[in-house]
């Protein structure tokens, strides 16, 4: 436990909050704008630069470093441009192009001039973090930090709707460049800790997960913070239980694990609560299809209906779930082995048959349909048919009494009351 | 000698990754390349762990497999998880890449794989490496791998030229002409899996991309007929891999890198000369 | 020979929670010449795309000739949106008709053969374009590259064929000649259903008219259907009753709240 104290774990340990702080933020606009894959031909792009800096400056100055990789980044923004305004190459070929290219001119670079401290740009080195890259990480998540949320409002115009931004007078180029500059800046800092490749996982992968929690871009941000700091710090101490384990991949490990959490437990498109919800339908709807068969059989044979659970299952399927909650919620009454409907169900009921035959009329009549077709529609849609739209249906319709097959429609009841 | 199966091994990997590359790039489907070229890497290193080489066939298929379920995870994502495509390719091969890193290291002491193979490739190791008698000469096991990935990518477009054509272009008619645009997909996802995984030692897993790409990148200059493209992306291949492994004895860098900025200024050349002959 | 052309049952989809295409029921009796149109967002290509079973749709079923789609294949053409095309392809006018007649490629790894190869090449010459045989599709005027398509849908000698806006962007002589083109296949016996966007032409041009509006708001002979007040229930703006329903299902059946 005390390794947590040694000075380089420390630092180790704020080094990948900044860290996650920062690309949590830009990479919620980064995923907002759709832009991952951008990130990561800059983090690819960078690499000449940043070999270029270490091989020019002795002292391994983490400024000029820092100047040659973002000039490196804007030149493969511009060779992107180039690509896609010279040649009739698409957008992802340009991309990929200038991405591998790239690269390989900074690995053609490493091997000829051998330049000390590659390798933590490379692969990744929380732990060598020294006090100069804490002070620049410090500097430049500050900056982030300030500037992201000061310019949040500017920023999610142009992100939005550049068209219309750039007709009001917003500065869309400045932002823009502003925006590009800053993110090569973080995804150079990043490097250092995650390494060249997995860049984009702490950019991209955290604020992936934060969409599954909500569609505010703010709460989204936060979010993202939140995660990738989360994930830093954990990829961080893992690396610690074992010697030789790249702090890099396990932080990238971290946040994806999160990001898979959120995919399967998240509220929003979340695969659990989907699961959840769709279960908590079609119980539903079980128990309505149930509650409108007892009524049925009441209407063809003159006496309240009387069903055992297997007899209902054997025409719908297992309705357990669907039986034990229409009993708790009074529509059922299950005494003595066999379900009844109770008064409240029978009302019920008798909205849903209502519906079903209104609806029925109004395909036939209004929608074109063929009297064969109308049954599975209406079926389907009758579960969708709250009171105001009944009423509205039997008004358009000019208050029928039967339906296309010439059963009844049972009236309104709260009509009747009246 | 060594300079020749040099150029040989850089050819025939260019050649390999050019052919099913060119359909990537008219699917529009580059940044798939790239994922699935971090994507193996963990394949790669269990394969290794079983097989204990490169060049086995049963590395091949498996790390082809990894990079297959990785764009079997992305399609999931986007469809299901109601993720966009960017975020869920970027999701994904990361956290395989970072998977493969992290088993690499952790199985660094028990197998021979260097793990700076993964971003520089390996190709001088594998020209001196393990090698097998042919006629009497010994032949470099990379030689044959990639000699088999390139043969495996002309056989494969040979045989399903229509069928690839017909979806690249327009998989709806594709499909109501029964012409199984899925099926072409997959299959065209495994050999590219397949032809990465193979020119992994040639140029590591990232620069892989850039074999899939260029070659069709500067074919696409010179000739809209995809029959003269695909001849084109072959003949790219040969000059890139020449001119690539000259550059890199005479700037005394990496091989893998020197091939793909000898392809990056053929393309350049190509679309320049374009702009200079408008009539090409 | 009873059987429609095409039949459509209860044919809904929703995408993110809002109604694309509800309850959608139609029968398209064979060799008709159908014009299917509605405001922008009606679902007009929706609805093609889910016929040709590129897009699932949520609930329904879609019968061709009888039969489910992967049954006929080969039988049902195709004419895209120009927009929809990658211009820069490199393949040749010659090329892209020639595809139409891959629906009869044999086996795995079969080519077209001479037969295909000739119906191709009568087919740009019914469409006027044998001599752009060689040139790529890019190079092509607006009229051009829709005569492609005809090509190759002509190529395909299927029997039924789905045209999304063949007539936007075209001069006035590939519209005539388009024009033409539809009345013989009809004659001929195919049945054919085109997305069209302009409704002075529309009474014209086609002898049935789907009005679409996310639901089917009229389905019929040009002279029942053509009317004013089904065309301002049609291009109206309102909501209808189904609408709304069907998107309460929508958001409901695991559709997501906006």
């Amino acid at each position: 436990m005390t390794d947590w104290l040694a000075p380089s774990l420390a630092s180790a340990v704020v080094a990948a909050l900044l860290l996650g702080v920062s690309c949590g933020l830009l990479g919620t606009i980064v995923v907002v704008r759709r832009m991952a894959l951008t990130g990561d031909m800059i983090s690819h792009a960078v690499l000449p630069g940043i070999v270029a800096g270490l091989a020019w400056s002795e002292t391994r100055n983490p400024l000029v470093v820092l100047a040659c990789a973002v000039a490196a980044g804007v030149a493969g923004s511009a060779a992107f441009a180039a690509i896609l305004r010279h040649t009739r190459l698409k957008p992802d070929a340009a991309l990929a192009l200038v991405l591998s290219v790239f690269f390989a001119l900074g690995i053609a670079m490493i091997s000829r001039l051998q330049p000390s401290g590659v390798q933590a740009f490379l692969y990744g080195q929380v732990a060598a973090i020294d006090r100069n890259d804490l002070k620049l990480l410090v500097s430049a998540g500050l900056l982030t930090v300030v500037a992201v949320p000061a310019g949040f409002h500017l920023l999610r115009m142009v992100s939005f709707d550049p068209m219309f931004s750039r007709i009001t007078g917003l500065p869309v180029r400045a932002v823009e460049t502003v925006f590009y500059v800053l993110l090569t800046v973080t995804i150079v800092i990043a490097m250092q800790a995650v390494g060249v490749v997995l860049v984009t996982a702490m950019l991209v992968t955290p604020a992936a997960a934060a969409r599954y929690f909500t569609r505010s871009l703010s709460m989204m941000a936060a979010l993202a913070c939140v995660f990738g700091a989360a994930g830093g710090v954990a990829g961080v101490w893992i690396s610690t239980l074992r010697d030789a384990l790249p702090t890099g991949p396990l932080m990238a490990l971290a946040v994806t694990a999160i990001f898979a959490l959120s995919a399967l437990l998240g509220p929003r498109h979340g695969w659990l609560p989907q699961v959840l919800r769709r279960r908590r339908e079609r119980t539903r709807i079980r128990g309505e299809d149930i509650l409108k068969h007892l009524w049925q059989i009441e209407e063809n044979t003159g006496a309240p209906a009387e069903r055992t659970p297997e007899q209902l299952a054997g025409v719908f399927g297992t309705s357990r779930r669907a039986l034990q909650r229409f009993s708790a919620l009074g529509l059922l009454d299950r005494e003595g082995g066999l379900v009844r409907l109770t008064g409240n169900g029978h009302q019920r009921a008798t909205e849903l048959v209502r519906a079903h035959r209104l609806w029925e009329r109004y395909l036939t009549e209004r929608a074109a349909y063929k009297t064969d077709h109308v049954h599975d529609t209406a079926e389907r849609l009758e579960h969708w048919i709250d009171e105001p739209r009944r009423r509205l249906l039997a008004e358009q319709l000019g208050q029928p009494t039967e339906d296309p097959h010439g059963s009844p429609i049972p009236p309104d009841e709260t009509e009747v009351a009246r | 000698m060594t300079g020749v199966w040099l150029v040989v091994t850089a050819a025939f990997t260019a050649l390999a990754c050019g052919i099913p590359g060119t359909f990537l790039v008219l699917r529009r489907m580059s940044l798939t390349g790239d994922a699935i070229g971090h994507s193996v890497l963990p394949g790669i290193v269990i394969g290794f762990l079983f097989s204990g080489s490169l060049d086995s066939p049963l590395l091949l298929a498996g790390a082809a497999f990894s990079g297959w379920l990785a764009v079997m995870w992305i399609e999931a994502l986007c469809r299901r998880g109601g993720v966009r495509e960017d975020a869920a390719t970027g999701v994904v091969f990361t956290a395989m890449f970072a998977l493969g890193v992290v088993m690499l290291r952790l199985v660094a002491t028990r197998v021979d794989l260097d793990p700076d193979c993964v971003l520089f490739g390996n190709l001088e190791t594998a020209i001196h490496g393990a090698g097998m008698e042919i006629g009497g000469t010994r032949v470099p096991n990379i030689v044959l791998t990639t000699g088999g990935a390139a043969l495996l990518a002309l056989v494969f477009t040979a045989l399903m030229y229509h069928r690839l054509l017909a979806s690249s272009f327009d998989a709806t008619q594709a499909a109501l002409a029964g012409m199984s645009p899925g099926l072409a997909q997959s299959l065209l996802l495994g050999v590219t899996s397949a032809v990465i995984v193979a020119a992994f030692q040639t140029v590591g897993a990232v620069m892989s991309v850039a074999l899939l790409v260029l070659p069709a990148a500067s074919a696409l200059a010179l000739s809209r007929r995809l029959p003269r493209v695909l001849l084109l992306v072959a003949v790219h291949s040969a000059v890139s891999a020449v001119a690539g492994i000259y550059l890199a004895t005479w700037a005394d860098c990496n091989l893998g890198a020197a091939v793909v900025l000898a392809g990056a200024a053929l393309m350049v050349a190509t679309w320049a000369a374009r702009r200079v002959i408008p009539t090409l | 020979m009873d059987t429609a052309a095409l039949e459509t049952h209860d044919l809904s989809l929703s995408y993110l929670g809002k109604p694309v295409l509800h309850g959608v029921d139609i029968e398209v009796p064979r060799g008709s010449l159908t014009g299917i149109m509605g405001p922008n967002g009606a679902g007009k290509s929706t609805l093609l795309k889910v016929i040709m079973g590129v897009i699932p749709a949520d609930n329904g079923w879609v019968k061709i000739l009888g039969k489910p789609l992967r049954a006929v294949t080969g039988r049902v053409g195709y004419v895209p949106q120009r927009e929809a095309v990658d211009w820069d392809f490199p393949v040749t006018v010659a090329d892209v008709a020639l595809m139409g007649t891959y629906a009869n490629i044999r086996g795995w790894f079969g080519r077209p053969g001479r037969a295909g190869r000739k119906r191709a090449i009568e087919a740009l010459e019914q469409t006027g374009i044998r001599e752009l045989a060689h040139r790529q599709i890019g190079e092509l005027s607006g009229g051009q590259q829709q005569r492609t398509f005809l090509a190759r849908a002509l190529a395909q000698d299927a029997e039924i064929y789905l045209m999304d806006e063949p007539f936007a962007g075209v001069d006035a002589a590939t519209e005539r000649a388009i024009v033409s083109l539809l009345g013989k296949m009809r004659d001929a016996g195919k049945t054919v259903l085109v997305v069209h966007h302009d409704l002075r032409t529309a009474a014209r041009y086609f002898d049935r008219l789907l009005l679409l509006n996310g639901r089917v708001v009229a389905h019929g002979p040009v002279a029942r259907v053509f009317r004013e007040d089904i065309l301002e229930q049609t291009y109206g703006g309102r909501l209808s009753l189904l609408g709304e329903i069907a998107a309460r299902a929508a958001r409901g059946e695991g559709g997501e709240q906006p």
